[in-house]
């Protein structure tokens, strides 16, 4: 198990993230996407601090903090969400159910 | 130590805040308090009077404290006694005093009872201020109080559309002469940087002002006098003022603050003085305003206006001594026509308590049950007509007679055709109001005389009336009171004085002779005249020509001003200047629609422009790969 | 953090906390926002107790370095020109606030909106350096927008744009004066001391454009003819508190901005355009004052009659000397206090009423006597009446003008205009209060306690400053003497 292992799995972790937010009309699969999107980053981070620093805990301390961001976005994005659906009936990414239109 | 004379204008402000604030829990709703103030305010005076009289007090003396400073210069507040003053100050106080008193049972049933006595007392306060001015300022605070007193006393009974429309008018138009009022305080702080009556009187002396500047200041400060004295032409508010109630009308619009027009001609002397043409527009001035205000009067029926008429007639003439240089005798006819003229309206507020009309044609045959106003209402006619030994006599004989000395024919022709016309509307009055028989029984029924707290003012006011001309000439107290050094000495004119008694007593023979025996005859000569009648019944259409002419016009320009602000500066400027931001995107829209869809194809465009946000972040990250790409390689 | 920081953020905490109620206990908040108001005017009261008045020197001074790149600093100080601005600020705040108390909708935030705005207009009393000057200045746009555009009355979203996008524009022209007066100080300063020292440098072509530049921004605010029309329409539509503060407060700031900067900073172009400014001052006095005239909504007429007013302050000031100043000042003040009386009063019976048509009522005098009385005596003190504070000012503007002989005539044309004045006032009360009373009217009630609560301080001080006019003069003159100082030719 070499770095790039680690790299090919995050490569393919944030491609099918990015394939989701771009794709799916559903915003509760989006925010799902963004989250693997996130993951994928985390592992970077790991990564290479376990391989190229390792007796130094700055990479997993980062990747704690984009957890707990991820938690927070979470939150914050699930209830927008939910609001959003209360109000226009769906929770569509489409227009004419956005709320800037 | 003369500070303590400023307790004379205090004590009203006192109780008329004590009224106002309190007087609905007072017994009589602090009328007493009002009565009580002014009273001591009279003691006061009379206190100063004796001083003067028996030469303790050495005048002038004037006392004065900063009332605030701007930059280099210093505002004050003082107080100056000088004979003019303390003699103004001895009758305001003696004719409040006697007013209030009145009032008592005049106004004893008028709702707002207590604002009533406030106003009074905050009135006499800004007259006795006014009157012991030291100062140009101070003088105009106490003119503009009294202006604001007399708005509130005109429109008292607010419940009548009338009295408010004559309030209104009567501000408005003394505030118009004020404007020069004004102006002349801007233009005596310009040439001599005090207001102070003295010093100003000095730098006069010693002729640090241009008579130009003499000239110029003299004619502003008249304009504030033809408005407050009600000179022709701003005369038009005083008739209309006698929609206050009637002790109002003899205190303010009779005795006190229609002569403190005089009065500031008289404070300002020394700049008319220096300038003689300014001297003979007064003198014009108040020759015309005597003659056609009494012209006037020989038509109307309403008993207070016929006084009120005769009010602005006299003060024409006061005006018309000063302009003669008869300065002594304006200020002696300033204080003996206070002393009859209060009485003829404090009677004619008797007679309309006991008629309670104000009509002199539903009148008739009073004296019969209102014994002394009739003979109280008679002793003011004698003096006003200037019947010999009466106070109205010595004064006006006196303007005239320095009208004649003076070399001003015309205007002594003028006097006696007006002290004919006088006498004639006076007889008049009085004989459609107490002689002849009753025209309506039922009125004339149910009249009384009034009680004690109003017929003993009038018998107190009848004293002076009567007597005060006689004993300050033979006293030689005119001179000795009203003085302006300089001036020519009067001379005697046994001829002037001849043709004036005349005139006036063949006033009285033709009044006495037509009313109220030959009522019918005067009837037909109405109609035979009828032109004539009407444009004396009407003012002479002055009120509709200035309602035409000024008052229109001025609500024109306004409309004119506001419609250039809604539509010229609003619409066109504003939300023009936005409306052509708004064109500019339209341009930007066009060209949205138009060039871009050319240029690009429509699909496309449609394609990228269809407002999903995963599109837009698709574009993004091609960009941002095409980015990293071009970077890398 | 010195004295004038804590009095410019105490009422922005005070909102901050607000902020934190729970928004169902109404009461609460009103009692805080009344309290921290009321704090503040306090703070304000101590200021003036141990402010040193006879020398102009800039006291209390708060200077730190806030953005070291571009020598800005946060620069806050007071002397004799912003003192009684601060205090009329703060009193006026606390009234409004008081007023404010019959508000129901969104109570949280309108307090929060009001005690900001009195920050941003501390700020703008208090700040001394441009760039802060700016941002304060800027920052009294956003609350007065939602404060307008949330709680105003039919045509509030148009009224509260017009009044933002014209007071933008006017801002952005302001703005490229202080980034020209930047850029023309040898070490690039917003520093207004530094500034002053340094302006003898400046030739008379930049100086113009700059005095350009910062006129058109305070002319917006003050309103000087022809950028007025927001303010009839902002003033209608604002709810009374708002309009209270509007025309206290906020119009005050365009001429202190024109007085402490444009004048003291641009000496030779303020000689220059002095007549100008005269004759703009008196187009000002007469248009506002027909226009008045011409009115049937009470508040416009108001709102016009505020235009008239502040034309006698830029007329007082167009004299260049230290009666048109001191004139300027107290008028300033005391158009505050008269106005927002006025204003207060409107807004007591367009509570009952629903109308301020002029034409609507008649005769309500007898019926609701003590409002009757209260409008009455603020009318006359607009009109300025003598021993009401109104007069005092009026007539040094006009005796600081009436000096300088080539404003003769402009004097003598703008007295026009007291005459008008009392002539619309004068309608007014005839039509409202006098004659027969309509009978639609006879449930009309009159003033209760809480109203009686914030008219009255009003009244005792239009009196108080009417009879005692040293009170306001003895603070300002020595700043006002230097400030006149400053435009003298050296």
């Amino acid at each position: 198990m070499t770095l790039y292992h680690f790299l090919i799995l995050s490569v393919l972790l944030f491609s099918i993230g990015l394939y989701g937010v771009l794709s799916r009309r559903n915003i509760l699969s989006v925010l799902m996407s963004i989250e693997l999107m996130f993951n994928a980053a985390n592992i970077n981070f790991v990564a290479f601090n376990y391989f190229r620093y390792p007796g130094q805990v700055w990479g997993m301390g980062f990747a704690i903090f984009v957890i707990t961001l991820a938690a927070a976005e979470a939150v914050v994005g699930l209830s927008l969400i939910l609001a959003g659906a209360r109000h226009f009936g769906s929770s569509s990414t489409r227009p004419g159910t956005a709320p800037h239109d | 130590m003369i500070e303590y004379a400023v307790l004379i204008a205090l004590l009203p402000l006192l109780s008329a805040i004590l009224i106002f604030f309190f007087g609905r829990w007072l017994p009589m709703k602090g009328a007493w308090l009002g009565i009580l103030a002014v009273a001591a305010s009279l003691v006061l005076s009379i206190d100063l009077f004796m001083r003067f009289m028996d030469g303790s007090l050495v005048t002038p003396v004037w006392s004065s404290w900063t009332w605030f400073t701007a930059g280099i210069y210093r505002f004050e507040v003082g107080i100056l006694l000088d004979e003019a003053s303390i003699v103004m100050l001895l009758m305001v106080s003696t004719v409040s005093l006697l007013v209030q008193i009145y009032s008592l049972s005049y106004m004893s049933d008028a709702p707002h009872f207590k604002r009533f006595y406030a106003y009074l007392s905050l009135f006499t306060f800004s007259m006795l201020g006014l009157v012991m001015a030291n100062n140009y300022l101070q003088f105009f605070v106490g003119w503009e109080l009294m202006g604001a007193c007399s708005y509130f006393l005109i429109s008292f009974e607010f419940e009548r559309e009338a009295a408010g429309a004559a309030g209104n008018k009567a501000f408005l138009t003394t505030r118009l002469g004020d404007l020069g009022f004004y102006a002349g305080l801007l233009t005596i702080f310009y040439v001599s940087g005090t207001f102070n009556f003295i010093q100003i009187q000095e730098h006069l002396r010693d002729g640090y002002i241009s008579s130009h500047m003499c000239y110029i200041i003299a004619l502003l400060m008249f304009c504030g006098s033809v408005g407050k004295s009600a000179q022709f032409p701003l005369h038009v508010w005083l008739p209309d003022a006698m929609e206050g109630p009637t002790p109002v009308s003899a205190l303010i619009h009779a005795a006190t603050m229609v002569a403190a027009g005089v009065f500031l001609v008289a404070r300002a002397y020394g700049f008319f003085v220096a300038a003689p043409d300014a001297l003979q527009i007064v003198a014009w001035v108040g020759g015309i305003t005597a003659v056609f205000a009494a012209t006037m009067a020989i038509t109307e029926n309403d008993i207070k206006k016929v006084l009120a008429y005769s009010t602005i007639s006299q003060l024409g003439y006061m005006i018309m001594a000063m302009g003669v240089l008869a300065y002594p005798a304006g200020l002696f006819h300033l204080t003996t026509h206070a002393a009859f003229k209060a009485l003829l309206f404090l009677a004619a507020g008797s007679v309309i308590h006991a008629a309670h009309t104000n009509d002199m044609t539903k009148m008739g045959s009073l004296s019969k049950q209102l014994l002394l106003t009739t003979i109280t209402f008679f002793c003011g006619t004698l003096s006003l007509i200037g019947f010999p030994l009466t106070s109205g006599y010595y004064s006006k004989e006196m303007i005239l007679n320095s009208a004649f000395t003076g070399g001003h024919f015309v205007l002594f022709g003028i006097g006696c055709f007006t002290a004919f016309l006088t006498a004639f509307y006076m007889t008049r009055a009085f004989g459609l109001t107490f002689l002849g028989t009753p025209r309506e029984r039922d009125r004339f029924a149910h009249a009384h005389e009034s009680p004690w707290s109003m017929t003993l003012p009038l018998l107190l006011l009848s004293i002076p009336a009567l007597g005060l001309g006689l004993v300050m000439t033979s006293s030689g107290l005119v001179d000795k009171f009203f003085g302006w050094p300089g001036l020519p000495a009067t001379v005697e004119s046994h001829k002037a004085g001849a043709i004036a008694v005349g005139s006036g007593l063949a006033g009285i023979v033709l009044g006495g002779i037509l009313y109220p025996g030959q009522l019918p005859f005067v009837g037909r000569l109405a109609v035979r005249f009828s032109p004539l009648y009407r444009l004396l019944q009407r003012k002479y259409y002055i009120d509709e020509l200035y309602g035409f002419l000024f008052i229109r016009r001025t609500v024109d320009l306004a409309h004119v001003a506001n419609w250039f602000d809604a539509y010229v500066i609003d619409r066109v400027f504003v939300d023009g200047f936005g409306k052509i931001v708004d064109q500019l995107s339209v341009v930007k829209r066009w060209v949205n629609d138009h060039v871009r869809e050319n240029v690009f194809s429509d699909a496309l465009a449609r394609r990228l422009q269809n407002s999903l946000a995963q599109n837009y972040l698709l574009v993004m990250t091609l960009g941002f790969v095409m980015f990293v790409l071009w970077r890398v390689f | 953090m010195g004295v004038l920081s804590a009095l410019t953020f105490l009422p922005l905490v005070g909102g901050l906390v607000i902020l934190c109620v729970p928004g169902e206990k109404k009461f609460l908040i009103r009692v805080l926002a009344a309290i921290v108001s009321g704090l503040t005017f306090a703070a304000t009261v101590w200021l003036w107790a141990h402010m040193n008045t006879a020398v102009a020197d800039f006291q209390f001074v708060d200077r730190w370095s806030w953005i070291p790149a571009f020598h800005i600093h946060f620069f806050l100080a007071v002397d004799g020109l912003s003192l009684p601005l601060v205090m009329l600020t703060t009193l006026l705040t606390l009234l409004a606030v008081m007023s404010s108390f019959a508000i129901e909708l969104r109570v949280k935030e309108y307090f929060f909106f009001f005690l900001f705005l009195e920050t941003a207009m501390l700020g703008v009393f208090l700040a001394l350096d441009l760039f802060l000057f700016y941002i304060f200045w800027e920052l009294t746009l956003i609350p007065m927008f939602f404060l307008i555009g949330i709680w105003g009355g039919p045509k509030k979203e148009y009224a509260s744009l017009k009044f933002f996008l014209f007071t933008l524009f006017g801002s952005v022209f302001m703005l490229v004066g202080i980034l020209a007066l930047y850029f023309s100080s040898a070490p690039h300063t917003f520093d207004f001391t530094e500034l002053l020292a340094q302006n003898s440098l400046w030739t008379r072509q930049l100086q113009l454009w700059i005095f350009l530049g910062l006129y058109l921004g305070f002319a917006v605010k003050i309103p000087i003819f022809p950028f007025h029309t927001w303010l009839p329409l902002a003033h209608v539509e604002a709810p009374t508190a708002v309009s209270v503060i509007l025309a206290g407060v906020l119009l005050k700031m365009g001429l202190y901005g024109l007085m402490r900067f444009s004048f003291a900073l641009l000496p030779i172009a303020t000689r220059e355009l002095a007549f100008a400014l005269a004759v703009v001052a008196t187009v000002n006095i007469l248009y506002g004052a027909f226009c008045s005239l011409a009115q049937t909504d009470i508040k416009r007429m108001i709102a016009y009659s505020s235009i008239n007013h502040m034309g006698y302050a830029l007329l007082g000031m167009a004299s260049m000397s230290v009666l048109g100043f001191s004139g300027a000042i107290l008028q300033m003040v005391n158009h505050g206090i008269i106005t927002g009386l006025l204003f207060l009063l409107v807004g007591v019976l367009y509570d009952r009423a629903h109308t301020r048509d002029l034409h609507a009522f008649g005769g309500i005098g007898a019926q609701v006597p003590v409002y009757t009385g209260f409008m009455t005596f603020a009318c006359f003190a607009s009109m300025g009446l003598p021993l009401l504070s109104g007069f005092v000012g009026e007539f040094l503007c006009f005796l600081g003008a009436f000096q300088v002989p080539h404003y003769r005539l402009l004097t003598g044309l703008s007295l026009i205009a007291i005459l008008i004045t009392a002539a619309f006032f004068l309608v007014m009360i005839k039509k409202v209060f006098l004659g027969p009373l309509n009978p639609k009217w006879e449930r009309l009630t009159d003033m209760d306690g809480r109203e009686l609560l914030t008219a009255v301080p009003l009244v005792i001080l239009t009196i108080a400053f009417g009879i005692w006019p040293a009170a306001l003069l003895q603070p300002v003159t020595a700043t006002l003497t230097h400030m006149v100082d400053l435009l003298k030719i050296p």
